[in-house]
């Protein structure tokens, strides 16, 4: 009975990990989608300063989610994010709007390409 | 770092397993069910991933082996209360040696050969197959052997010789400690234990093993004297 009880707690416990993991990912992945297109926005009206504001943010924002994200993703899948938002501010401080612009896009992808990897639909599943 | 990051998540994973293993009770670690020898697999597969490869979170190991120690908690008290689900899991014996014949069906159904039925009858100290009424082979994979009555060895009973009922033999002193548990479970105490090490003239501490049963019976071996 008390190995039961056990079970119950473990299946508690997994279920709060689970869906901790999933609304945290979903969190994160929205909030800096958001900021790097308000980014490549900017960029793409001329407003390089705000651009460069805002993808500082997002680089900012970004490891500061990174210690909650890397204790349950694989760290190569957050690497490649690292490294392209990490170019970013540099892109449109020297005026590379296109490139910054290109950047925003993939840096999207990849977010959303990490969010939804961890969400539980069946083609993930399967 | 990266053997640090390692050292530290082999130690956490070993911890966890044993936990895990103690929580899935005694069975995992004597004779294993269909679901158990999964359960065992899959576990020391899923451990090794995130002990070698530091890219991935330690979570993705832990998660699924919580969820095989939890799937396997609730199929064995599933199984416990229900026999057709147990039935389901862990199937049910076969005879393959019934009333002295073999039942070739029987082998064919389980992939036994004759030689296989010839070594698990051998291993229970059997040496012909016409001194077996029934061999079944039972759902952990194990044979339970029964003897022709005539090829059975006569004990105690049958020839009407009465035995003196000593009790179960503990180990009450192990390398110098004492186990009151022990001396509890051949119904002494400390006070009987101290009588006899004094009739005996030794101490504890000098005492490599010490066995004794219900009756009294004791069984003394020294520590060797060099070391």
């Amino acid at each position: 009975m008390k190995r039961l009880w056990a079970s119950v707690i473990i299946l508690i416990v997994l279920g709060v990990v689970c869906i901790f993991g999933a609304i945290s990912t979903s969190r994160i992945s929205n909030d800096l989608t958001n900021t790097i297109e308000s980014a490549k926005k900017a960029a793409e009206d001329g407003d390089n300063s705000k651009a460069f504001t805002l993808s500082k943010k997002a680089v900012s924002d970004w490891h500061q989610s990174h210690e909650v994200l890397c204790t349950y993703m694989p760290h190569a899948k957050l690497e490649a994010i690292d490294q392209t938002l990490a170019a970013m501010p540099s892109l449109i401080y020297y005026g590379t709007t296109d490139q910054f612009t290109a950047e925003c896009d993939r840096s999207v992808t990849q977010i959303e390409y990490l969010n939804e990897s961890e969400t539980p639909i069946l083609q993930n599943i399967f | 770092m990266k053997m640090t990051i390692s050292f530290i998540r082999t130690i956490l994973l070993y911890i966890v397993i044993v936990a895990a293993v103690r929580l899935m009770g005694k069975r995992q670690i004597s004779e294993l069910q269909t679901s158990e020898l999964v359960v065992t697999l899959l576990i020391s597969d899923l451990a090794s991933i995130p002990m070698q490869d530091t890219g991935q979170p330690l979570v993705s190991g832990l998660i699924p082996i919580l969820v095989l120690v939890m799937c396997e908690i609730v199929v064995s008290g599933l199984m416990l209360k229900s026999s057709k689900f147990r039935r389901i899991v862990c199937g049910r014996p076969l005879i393959v040696i019934n009333d002295g014949k073999v039942d070739q069906k029987e082998m064919r159904r389980l992939r036994m050969t004759t030689e296989d039925l010839v070594e698990q009858l051998r291993q229970k100290d059997v040496f012909s197959i016409e001194d077996v009424a029934y061999a079944i082979v039972e759902t952990n994979g194990k044979m339970s052997v029964i003897k022709k009555p005539d090829k059975e060895q006569p004990c105690a009973g049958m020839l009407g010789v009465a035995l003196p009922d000593t009790g179960i033999e503990t180990v009450v002193i192990s390398d110098g400690v004492i186990s009151d548990f022990s001396l509890t479970l051949c119904n002494k105490g400390r006070e009987w234990l101290d009588g006899v090490l004094r009739g005996k003239n030794v101490k504890a501490e000098e005492i490599f093993i010490m066995t004794a049963n219900r009756k009294g019976d004791i069984n003394i071996i020294k520590k060797d004297e060099t070391k």
